[in-house]
């Protein structure tokens, strides 16, 4: 507000000057805002093919790390709705009888480390593999099952250390040719997850530069093709922050409208993908749903966006302006 | 109102524009300052303008020292005095009202007392039936006396004038002259620039002499 001070004495001699109150100030404050943001609205309607096509680009930029933020969230979600890290699966020796199994599996039942034990004889396995891998033909073809019955069990204790301690038990038993800690790939997967959410925000951050130099360059030409008007305010006292205001409207214009084309971006390919994954769910005996952005992520994108076309264009237009400070 | 004392301004490479010029102006008066081009009348209005700054010495203007004056108070110092350039420069994407009215908005007046500002202004300048029309349309002479009335439209207490009359005939020279003097006649502090000796001899009005950046008259 401090740049409509006015000169507040009266000349002793001289034309008589205008002294401008607190509230005219104020009130013509509003009113260039309402000026500038009708001018620019006026300036993007002149032109509104360039000014679509590098919102375009700008969505783009903006679109690609959010659709992957939001990927990488279903999968993070995905995961961890998996609750039995503390599941060791135990492939038997296919040269056990089935009565021999039963009687390993009650036998398990009777260990104090465990909280259960679910068994799934070959038979059983062959079944599922078949409704569920799509092989039954090539299956049905074979004469031997060959699947191992397996039995799973929950460890009592959940630490990482404990399991593995227990795992080898398990593994060492005559029984059991194979003692897998499901806890393992889990492990891995959200290692994998993280060097993931790693190169997304890397990407993330050269796409946001990216904004930065689109938005600043549109708004450098915008400051070049306004210069004689820029130079004749400035003679005239027009402060920075005058002479700054009509270039943030726009910068700030771009980041908005970019942001929202993006977020458009984004729940549109959602849509297209939400049937196909919801199948690949079903598939999977899971209820998982894809879920968008969401009200506080397109809060976070549309803030996003209108920081780094505010950014942009303060950068433009201040390294114009410092050209014209005295030297 | 306007006070050099010992001011030079050395550029980059080490070209004097001027050196050692002292002078002082008290309010209400209408000075010219003349020379060959090259002298460093333009160094002097810029340097008042604070379009750039004083290698050594201190101006004042209006009794305040402009050495100390930072990028955020060079806008109120400048809201106090008007220009006239050679060359005008008007805007030509807008109006001759436009034009006129920019110092008002930057000032902050309100859109009605602008309005009314700019008709006066406009008036005094004799160019009240031009205010709709592009400024590009009009001859060199109503093109200068619009950048007159854009330069007193806020009633600035200081008016400078950078060769005013460069482009002009004797006679439109005269007219615009004339205009100067009339808002010295108000109170307005009034310093032109211009080598057109056959036309400030005829002001009769005090003129200071700058040759190779020193003054060398003061009469």
């Amino acid at each position: 507000m401090s740049d409509f001070r006015a000169s507040s004495a009266h000349p002793k001699r001289g034309a008589e000057q205008h002294v401008l109150t607190k509230q005219d100030q104020r009130r013509h404050w509003f009113q260039h805002h309402g000026e500038v943001a009708k001018d620019c609205l006026r300036q993007w309607l002149s032109a509104p093919t360039a000014t679509l096509m590098t919102i375009l680009v700008l969505a783009v930029a903006l679109a690609l790390p959010s659709f992957l933020f939001t990927s990488l969230a279903n999968i993070t979600r995905l995961t961890a709705s998996w609750d039995d890290e503390n599941k060791i699966s135990l492939y038997l020796h296919t040269d056990l009888s089935q009565s021999q199994i039963e009687s390993f599996s009650q036998r398990l039942l009777l260990r104090a480390d465990l909280i259960a034990v679910d068994l799934v004889d070959a038979e059983q396995g062959l079944l599922e593999f078949k409704q569920y891998s799509g092989f039954s033909d090539v299956l049905d073809s074979l004469q031997q099952n060959p699947l191992p019955a397996v039995i799973s069990v929950l460890a009592k204790d959940t630490g990482e250390q404990s399991l593995e301690k227990l795992q080898q038990q398990l593994y060492a038993l005559p029984q059991v040719e194979q003692a897998v800690l499901d806890l393992q790939w889990i492990k891995r997967l959200n290692a994998m997850l993280l060097v993931l959410q790693r190169a997304i925000i890397a990407l993330s951050l050269l796409l946001a530069c990216a904004v930065l130099l689109i938005i600043g360059n549109t708004i450098r030409l915008n400051v070049e093709s306004r210069r004689d008007e820029i130079l004749v305010a400035k003679l005239m006292g027009a402060t920075n922050a005058w002479v700054r205001r009509p270039f943030l409207y726009t910068g700030i214009f771009y980041g908005v409208t970019a942001s929202i084309a993006a977020w458009l971006i984004i729940e549109m390919s959602l849509i297209v993908m939400q049937n196909p994954v919801l199948q690949l769910s079903l598939l999977y005996q899971s209820n998982f749903k894809l879920i968008g952005l969401g009200g506080i992520g397109g809060l976070l994108l549309l803030l996003v966006g209108l920081s780094l076309g505010l950014l942009a264009a303060f950068i433009s237009v201040n390294k114009f302006l410092n050209q014209l400070e005295p030297k | 109102m306007i006070a050099f004392e010992q001011v030079s301004k050395e550029y980059q490479g080490g070209y004097k524009a001027i050196q050692d010029v002292s002078f002082s102006i008290s309010p209400g008066e209408m000075v010219f300052l003349t020379g060959h081009s090259g002298a460093g009348k333009s160094t002097v209005l810029k340097l008042i303008m604070l379009m750039e700054r004083a290698s050594s010495g201190s101006i004042a203007i209006g009794g305040k020292n402009l050495a100390p004056m930072g990028s955020g108070d060079i806008p109120f110092h400048r809201r106090q005095i008007g220009v006239v350039f050679q060359n005008h420069q008007l805007l030509f994407d807008r109006s001759v009202f436009d034009n006129i009215v920019l110092p008002l908005r930057i000032c902050g007046y309100d859109a009605v007392d602008a309005a009314r500002r700019v008709r006066a202004a406009l008036d005094k300048v004799g160019l009240l039936d031009r205010e709709k029309l592009n400024p590009r349309v009009l001859s060199t002479g109503e093109q200068q006396r619009i950048g007159i009335a854009r330069a007193i439209v806020h009633k600035p207490k200081i008016l400078l004038a950078d060769e005013p009359t460069g482009n002009l005939d004797p006679q439109l020279s005269a007219e615009v002259m004339t205009l100067f003097q009339q808002f010295n006649r108000i109170g307005t502090t009034v310093l032109v620039a211009s080598h057109d000796l056959n036309l400030i001899r005829r002001m009769n009005c005090r003129t200071l002499t700058l040759q190779q950046g020193r003054l060398v008259d003061d009469v």
